[in-house]
């Protein structure tokens, strides 16, 4: 049965994320207008990487389930790494976890308990900022992102499935990108496919939309291309979203329209089991 | 009147395969003097889980009234704090260090039968650690899945930090000479429950790996062909038979 390998440190799999940071990102996000898109796809990536490093936390260090990648696409397409991992392609989570740009404290309201709110410190690591610029060559994106999967499958053949999450508002410039996306999804470990994921950051005022299994309820033309390029998410992954309380149905995509796409690092299952509490 | 002898026990355990021995995050605890036996399985998305699966199988051990879980757990809870909340961690350490620990927690208390009253066995769970009770000819009573199919991948477990503490399972039932009780966290007590199901005898099985000469060897091997072709999820492994034979009753 595909999407069924087990991850673990003797067979990561990869998480590739794209990140639109062309100028038609300096435009307001739609879900926080004082905010730039662009940002917007900042924030998102940074709490994916978050999420991705705490699944793979110990009290001892990270464990290597999962090779990540990031490629920022604006002008030009190249590695969006800097600091210590600038121009790298794929590389261990634990890397990721240890090399962030900095880690910033940062502030948020919590029950203290006895009605009311108070105010919690936490650790907020940054490992990419915003720089929006030129063009957006999403199509050429898709290409360099097959060329580093395909690179990565060649080394592990049995892999879960890789998984491509790209941050965009859907205004490529360089053509349609439907055939580069399905060229992305061509590509297969011998478990499964390569999953191509979307999460759309639109400058639209519409409520998020998470994991729809149509297009019909999509606000524009924009969310309708990345939701036709969008793989479905497999059955594992749709029963732990339906556990999540996300009401998906068979034919869900892995697409979000307005919102991030963190709950997917949630599903994915590294043979671990997490309380249902723990967010 | 001298005390009664204490029951028989056994235990093995075995990390997740590809892991080290110091990755595993089960525990499992006797006083067989007293009857109480515990099996806990740490959570491995939480940090210092297995810690704090240790604390919970001791605490049931020690407690006055092991099925009162609200009057005992303040105890592990403060010591796993005392334990791990002073340590300089990364960032990531140290936030999954504030998210707590989380686990399942099986604990069984066993009365002996005598010429004079029939024995019994009484169980406390939170999550999907198991006690597995095969009587002879192979009856089988489970607690508290039932089915093979009853796993998931989101169990109740208990925390280590603040979080309420979940209403436990309880289950209670009579202990006949020849009785073995099985305690075993979920991937091996999943796969006990459908191997009786598809009309083995995985008492029987379990039995003779945990009495052979070199159990520790017999063990690993019967799990890692169990891993390879038999339905056993990789997972770590903990099975802890308690026995009250004729020999031993």
């Amino acid at each position: 049965m595909p999407y069924s390998a087990e991850i673990s440190r003797n067979s990561p799999t990869a998480i590739l994320f794209l990140l639109d940071q062309s100028s038609s990102m300096l435009e307001p996000f739609g879900g926080q207008p004082d905010k730039r898109k662009a940002d917007g796809v900042a924030d998102a990536l940074n709490r994916l990487l978050q999420n991705l490093c705490l699944k793979c936390a110990k009290a001892d260090g990270i464990r290597d389930f999962f090779h990540v990648g990031m490629i920022r696409y604006g002008g030009r397409v190249e590695s969006a790494f800097s600091g210590a991992l600038a121009g790298q392609t794929l590389v261990p989570v634990s890397r990721i976890a240890n090399n962030p740009l900095r880690v910033e404290m940062r502030t948020r309201k919590v029950d203290d308990g006895a009605g009311g709110l108070t105010d919690q410190n936490f650790k907020f690591p940054v490992w990419f900022e915003a720089h929006p610029t030129g063009r957006t060559p999403m199509c050429e994106a898709f290409a360099k992102a097959k060329e580093f999967l395909s690179a990565f499958i060649g080394v592990q053949p049995q892999c879960y499935p890789p998984i491509v999450i790209n941050i965009t508002d859907g205004q490529p410039t360089d053509g349609d990108p439907r055939e580069a996306a399905k060229s992305i999804r061509a590509l297969a470990s011998q478990d499964g496919a390569v999953l191509l994921f979307n999460a759309h950051i639109s400058d639209k005022q519409n409520r998020p939309i998470e994991f729809p299994a149509e297009e019909g309820m999509l606000p524009d033309d924009f969310a309708r291309l990345l939701f036709r390029m969008s793989s479905e998410l497999p059955p594992k992954l749709l029963d732990a979203a339906k556990a999540d309380g996300f009401a998906v149905g068979p034919q869900s995509r892995g697409f979000v329209f307005n919102a991030d796409l963190v709950a997917v690092i949630r599903f994915l299952d590294i043979g671990t089991r997490v309380a249902q509490s723990v967010r | 009147m001298a005390p009664a002898d204490p029951l028989r026990w056994t235990v093995l355990t075995l990390p997740k395969h590809g892991c080290s021995d110091d990755e595993y995050e089960d525990a499992w605890a006797v006083d067989p003097v007293r009857g109480r036996f515990a099996v806990a399985d740490g959570a491995s998305e939480s940090s210092f889980a297995g810690r704090w699966a240790q604390l919970l199988t001791e605490a049931f051990l020690t407690a006055d009234r092991s099925n009162e879980m609200a009057e005992w757990l303040e105890e592990p809870r403060r010591r796993w704090s005392a334990e791990v909340m002073d340590l300089e961690l990364p960032w990531y350490a140290e936030t999954k260090r504030e998210q707590g620990a989380y686990a399942a927690l099986l604990g069984v208390s066993v009365r002996r039968p005598s010429a004079h009253r029939p024995g019994k066995w009484r169980a406390t769970a939170i999550g999907d650690s198991c006690l597995i009770r095969v009587r002879q000819g192979g009856r089988l009573q489970s607690f508290p899945m039932h089915k093979s199919t009853d796993f998931g991948n989101q169990p109740r477990l208990l925390g280590s930090r603040g979080a309420p503490v979940p209403k436990p399972d309880r289950a209670s039932g009579a202990l006949r000479p020849g009785d073995r009780l099985f305690l075993a966290t979920d991937a091996l007590a999943q796969w006990f429950l459908h191997s009786h199901e598809q009309g083995g005898r995985p008492g029987d099985a379990a039995a003779s790996v945990l009495s052979a000469a070199d159990a520790d060897a017999a063990f690993a091997d019967w799990i890692a062909g169990l891993r390879q072709g038999g339905g056993l999820r990789n997972d770590d492994v903990t099975l802890l038979l308690v026995e009250c034979g004729p020999a031993a009753c």
